[in-house]
């Protein structure tokens, strides 16, 4: 039974917006419709994050990974960061404002280690002011806050000492609200 | 001095597998160092023999100058010191010669000379090298400093004397400027620095940051091995580095590059060396520093002259005479490196470090590559970012850059995000093609030019790719929803919310 979904996706740095229509009529063959147009592909991927894609007989090496509704391609070296979303998702993505409000979650945006603490649970920030530093591959990484408000919660120690304060990407780090 | 029979490399990564090559080809033993975060670097694995130096996890240092030299006379080993850590540190040069361990490089006296920015422009202004005009003392009198201002020649740049980070800094254009921005200038300095002491240099327009590598012998022989061009710099860190420079002239190549080896031969320096010039539009060149070690960048040199200059170092060491005479160096074609580090082009260069989980190096022709990574390898985040140097070269520079864009699109790795897509990036643009770039064009110019370019791309393909796999995803988490029901939101939440939104939309 063929799979048939409709998306509309957006290219960052690039204006408007592409209403593709992906048809799967087998494993790894497709047919794509991209604003209008058809396209042949054969999709297979070939590890974690390498994909082989043969669009009507062009033969391209894709370097992609995801994070949600979010890809990251690289196309012969050329990046691109492309939100692919289904019409509810659009809808709900169109409702939302883009302003930060409310309770806001710093997550770690680097694995790393937190070597300093500049804010402490209780101190008032305003947007854009460091509350910690994130040292990774020699580098200081200043943590800043999103918005104006007060730290609420502090999740991690710091330390000079780099294995007592490691940090994975997306650790949370602090609430400020 | 002894011959040579084994080294210890005192560092890590790439260039420990660098030292390590030459001395495998000339049938020395080698010996790795490591901390307990770095057991399973492939430098280990590739030397003869390798030791610990750290007590335990916690400590990542590699700066353990006593155990090392220990390690060093206990085995036998001559010490070569990479570059970064250990080299360029007159302390640990001269640690080695109380100890009686052989250090593959230049003396202490040299190090220390070298040190100081200041004092080494000193020196090398003596020994008939050009540097940048201007004053070095403090200005008192304003009168006195415009007549200076006048013979050096306008733009100026008057500078803090205890400055730093662009403070106390001002660009003079013209005379009738020149008091104004001294006052600011000093002011500024005196709110920052506690000190309101400032100097003047010419500036340099445009200024190209290009280097010549020299060495010496212990037997008063000196050579030049020509000129690199490292202006493509981001944050002060060079990014791609390319031999010879295509940006001087002959006639500049020629008087740069005997200046570079009369000043070492006169002030007696033995070991590989570099001058690094800042060189004016209008092809005037000026000495900046003397790095007093081997270089991320030699091997660009190394491929247009063919001379192994790790080799020479070690035969310079033993206190041989270098195996070139300056008329058997000449320039064979041209060599582009790209340094490539963990970090994220996409996220402003963010470092990424991480698991390797597919790691292939390119093949083929005109290719030259060190790396201090393999497959399932973990980059430590203690370290430096840099993982590898890949080099390309051909007989033209337009043929090392064809060859280094193949080379690259070759360089598969998985896991982490590398500097690759911006080094094809730099390789695709325009201003660089026409070789004539100044050091500020990464800072300044780059950024606009690529975004221009990337506007003409078309975006189909990644929008293609995009869509499948987003419903590859979905089937996905559509199949794990039916098989453990409890896992994410439930539908009815979702089917509500659904409801509500397309009343809200009407």
């Amino acid at each position: 039974m063929a799979v048939k979904r409709t998306y509309y996706t957006t290219v960052d740095g690039y204006e408007g917006e592409n209403v593709v229509e992906v048809v799967e009529n087998a494993h790894a063959d497709y047919t794509v419709t991209v604003d209008g147009k058809s396209y042949h592909v054969d999709f297979e991927q070939i590890n974690e994050t390498i994909y082989s894609v043969i669009i009507d007989g062009n033969s391209y090496a894709i370097d992609m990974s995801e994070k949600g509704d979010k890809f990251d391609i690289l196309v012969n070296g050329d990046h691109f960061a492309v939100e692919v979303l289904d019409e509810m998702k659009r809808l709900m993505k169109m409702r939302t404002s883009s302003t930060v409000e409310g309770r806001q979650v710093i997550e770690a945006p680097m694995p790393g280690y937190i070597w300093k603490m500049l804010k402490e649970v209780g101190d008032e920030v305003k947007a854009g002011e460091p509350i910690m530093i994130l040292v990774a591959m020699k580098m200081e990484n200043e943590i800043k806050s999103p918005k104006d408000g007060v730290v609420t919660e502090i999740f991690v120690k710091a330390s000079e000492n780099p294995q007592e304060s490691t940090v994975s990407i997306g650790d949370k780090l602090a609430v400020v609200e | 001095m002894p011959e040579i029979k084994k080294v210890l490399v005192a560092n890590r990564g790439e260039i420990a597998i660098r030292i390590f090559r030459t001395c495998r080809k000339m049938g020395i033993k080698t010996v790795a160092i490591f901390t307990h975060a770095d057991r399973k670097a492939p430098h280990v694995r590739y030397a003869d023999e390798a030791y610990c130096i750290t007590d335990g996890p916690h400590d990542t240092s590699y700066l353990k100058k006593d155990r090392i030299i220990d390690i060093a006379k206990e085995v036998g080993a001559a010490i070569h010191p990479g570059y970064g850590f250990y080299a360029e540190n007159a302390d640990f040069r001269r640690a080695c010669d109380d100890a009686g361990v052989i250090f593959i490089g230049p003396s202490a006296e040299h190090i220390e000379m070298m040190g100081s920015k200041t004092g080494a422009r000193a020196v090398m202004a003596e020994a008939g090298v050009p540097t940048v005009p201007g004053t070095k003392n403090p200005i008192r009198d304003v009168e006195d400093a415009k007549k200076v201002a006048r013979e050096i020649g306008y733009p100026i740049m008057l500078k803090a004397v205890y400055g730093g980070g662009g403070k106390g800094m001002r660009l003079v254009h013209k005379e009738e400027d020149f008091e104004s921005s001294f006052r600011m200038a000093s002011s500024e300095a005196l709110n920052a620095f506690g000190n309101g002491d400032v100097y003047m240099e010419k500036f340099i327009i445009q200024p190209h940051h290009v280097e010549v590598q020299v060495l010496g012998d212990m037997n008063g022989n000196a050579i030049h091995l020509f000129d690199r061009e490292c202006s493509i710099q981001r944050r002060h860190q060079k990014v791609i580095e390319e031999a010879p420079s295509p940006f001087i002239s002959e006639e500049t190549r020629r008087k740069m590059c005997e200046v570079a080896a009369n000043a070492i031969k006169k002030i007696g320096y033995y070991s590989a060396g570099t001058l690094e010039f800042i060189v004016g539009a209008d092809q005037n060149f000026y000495f900046l520093e003397m790095n007093t070690r081997l270089q991320v960048e030699h091997p660009v040199t190394e491929m247009i002259t063919g001379v192994d200059i790790v080799r020479e170092m070690i035969l310079v060491a033993e206190g041989k005479p270098l195996s070139y005479k300056q008329d058997e160096i000449s320039i064979n074609g041209h060599a582009i490196e790209c340094r490539i580090y963990a970090e994220d082009p996409t996220n402003n260069f963010a470092p990424s470090p991480g698991l390797l989980t597919v790691y292939q190096t390119p093949e083929g022709p005109n290719v030259r590559v060190e790396s201090g990574a393999y497959q399932g390898y973990e980059i430590p985040l203690y370290y430096d970012p840099m993982i590898a140097k890949v080099c390309a070269n051909s007989r033209t520079r337009a043929g090392a850059i064809e060859n280094m864009k193949r080379i690259l699109s070759e360089y598969m790795i998985c896991g982490i995000k590398t500097s690759i897509p911006f080094h094809l990036s730099v390789l695709k643009n325009e201003t660089f093609l026409s070789g004539i770039y100044d050091t500020g064009f990464i800072n300044n110019k780059f950024d606009m030019e690529e975004l221009k370019r990337k506007q003409n791309l078309d975006i189909t393909v990644p929008v293609i790719v995009a869509s499948i796999k987003q419903l590859l995803s979905e089937k996905m988490a559509a199949s794990r929803a039916v098989t453990r029901p409890d896992v994410g939101e439930s539908n009815w939440k979702r089917f509500g919310r659904m409801i509500n939104l397309s009343k809200t939309l009407g």
